[in-house]
């Protein structure tokens, strides 16, 4: 039929097009360290964004053994828009290959769809998971909105997926607002591996959080470790807390100037010449300190050891020109597991932005890089 | 070309071109209906509807909303005859408006915009 084969011209065409640079959703999971920072320079490489929700992707990247963390990776999964595509890369995988093999499933015409669960509860499965999303929207229309404590009490009526709405508590401006829990991780792009933190938020501010770690929290200090022992120990631990800078920066939303803090972090990683590397840090070092705008961001959120953001980043930037111009391990140190408890108090109080930062500044303390123990070493 | 004439064409051009992005759209379309999903929390399932009513501050919002009805008032009849009285009028206006503003701005550091 010459309709239909104008639509698959098209379409075809379309897809093609559309999948030459497919954004990626990338999750690190336990020792997924230098799956991680392959993937990153790859994508920096060929401009393949790098996005940070499931809406935005097309490809599903895990970096690391899927373990534990699959239920969450199987979720995210599901709220992958059609086409996608999904790699999970082990540490001994070859990361490119296998990139490049899911862009071509992306490409193909029956796009790499799969099963798709329907959202919704179990419990709630006679509504079906269509109703689901609707019954939702009607409810949120047709109520008035001060009957929601009185939700409970009609018991005949179904809640919508089988969820209830939120309750509504006092906030710290005494204002009766909802109380939602939000979790954050293990599957969340720049996000810690292994890390999750469960929130109560009421309206933008972190009213409550609880810290735990799934997976190995000694592998990637381990993954660090062994880095440092392939390049020299001054450049391993650079790049450490370079990459540490690229997270905050990427959540700061300062794009520009991390992908330069990739750049240097690769060049540290890839063994160039000492001399460039040196040169590029500083200047990039000089950038990041001097920018106003990130001073002004940073510089009121409380962050460990009773410093602000700004100080620690300035102290990474600081760590890391002195161990790359004096070629010995920075000088550093902290306790995984006694940052993981501190993390609760740092969040409480903090708008959601602010409390993201916050987790973010935590970085090479979390992922036990620098034990006191390897830095003695 | 009448009036008439020319409204007609712009209405059918608009129309015309509303219904090729449509046609392209069923045409390359992944699916029909668009995909229905629980939201992103990280892989975990939601435990509340995320229905979040807002705190609107009733008594200072009506106290904006007068301030830039009545300036309004003031503006329509002005609009009309500032090209007429000239540099005069523009700079009475002006002063009317700073002076608005320093309501707005004593609003806005009171928290009056603020809706956590």
């Amino acid at each position: 039929m010459a309709r239909g084969d104008v639509a698959v011209v098209l379409t075809q065409s379309l897809r093609r097009f559309a999948t030459s640079r497919p954004h990626i959703l990338l999750l690190e999971t336990s020792g997924g360290l230098v799956p991680r920072l392959e993937v990153e320079r790859f994508a920096r490489l060929h401009a393949w964004p790098l996005v940070d929700g499931p809406a935005d992707a097309d490809l599903l990247v895990v970096a690391g053994a899927a373990g534990e963390f699959d239920p969450y990776i199987d979720r995210v999964w599901n709220q992958l828009p059609g086409p996608r595509a999904r790699v999970v890369l082990a540490p001994d995988d070859d990361p490119v290959r296998g990139l490049q093999h899911a862009r071509l499933q992306l490409e193909r015409p029956e796009g790499g769809q799969g099963e798709r669960r329907a959202p919704g509860r179990p419990a709630a499965s006679h509504a079906g998971h269509d109703m689901g999303a609707m019954g939702g929207m009607e409810m949120a229309v047709a109520e008035d909105p001060h009957a929601g404590h009185d939700m409970g009490a009609m018991g005949g009526m179904d809640m919508p997926a089988g969820l209830g709405m939120a309750d509504r508590a006092d906030d710290r401006d005494g204002l009766k607002l909802d109380v939602l829990t939000v979790p954050w991780g293990p599957a969340l792009p720049w996000w810690p591996a292994g890390l999750v933190v469960t929130t109560v938020l009421q309206g933008d501010v972190v009213a409550e959080a609880r810290a735990e770690r799934l997976g190995d929290p000694a592998g990637q200090a381990g993954a660090w470790r062994e880095i440092g022992s392939r390049i020299g120990t001054s450049r391993g631990g650079a790049a450490c807390l370079l990459d540490s800078l690229t997270r905050l920066l990427a959540l700061a939303g300062w794009r520009s100037a991390h992908l330069g803090a990739q750049r240097v972090r690769d060049d540290l990683l890839g063994g160039s010449d000492p001399q460039r590397s040196s040169q590029r840090l500083h200047r990039l070092a000089d950038r990041v300190a001097g920018s106003r705008l990130l001073a002004a961001m940073t510089s009121a959120i409380p962050s460990t050891a009773g410093g602000d953001v700004r100080s620690r980043y300035l102290a990474w930037l600081d760590a890391a020109t002195t161990a790359v111009d004096q070629d010995r391990s920075p000088a550093w140190s902290g306790d995984p597991a006694a940052a993981v408890e501190e993390l609760p108090g740092l969040l409480v109080g903090r708008e959601f932005a602010s409390a993201r930062l916050a987790v973010a500044s935590l970085d090479p303390e979390l992922s036990g890089a620098f034990t006191a123990v390897a830095a003695r070493a | 070309m009448s009036i008439l004439a020319s409204a007609a064409l712009v209405l059918a051009v608009g129309a015309g071109l509303v219904a090729l992005l449509y046609g392209a759209s069923l045409l390359v379309a992944v699916d029909r209906s668009p995909l229905v999903v629980e939201p992103f929390l990280s892989g975990h399932a939601p435990t509340e509807h995320a229905v979040s009513r807002f705190h609107a501050r009733w008594y200072t919002v009506s106290l904006l909303f007068l301030t830039f009805d009545m300036e309004m008032a003031f503006m329509y009849p002005w609009a009309v005859v500032v090209a007429d009285v000239g540099v005069k009028a523009i700079v009475e206006m002006f002063g009317f408006l700073a002076i608005l503003s320093v309501g707005v701005l004593y609003a806005w550091r009171e928290g009056t915009l603020r809706w956590s």
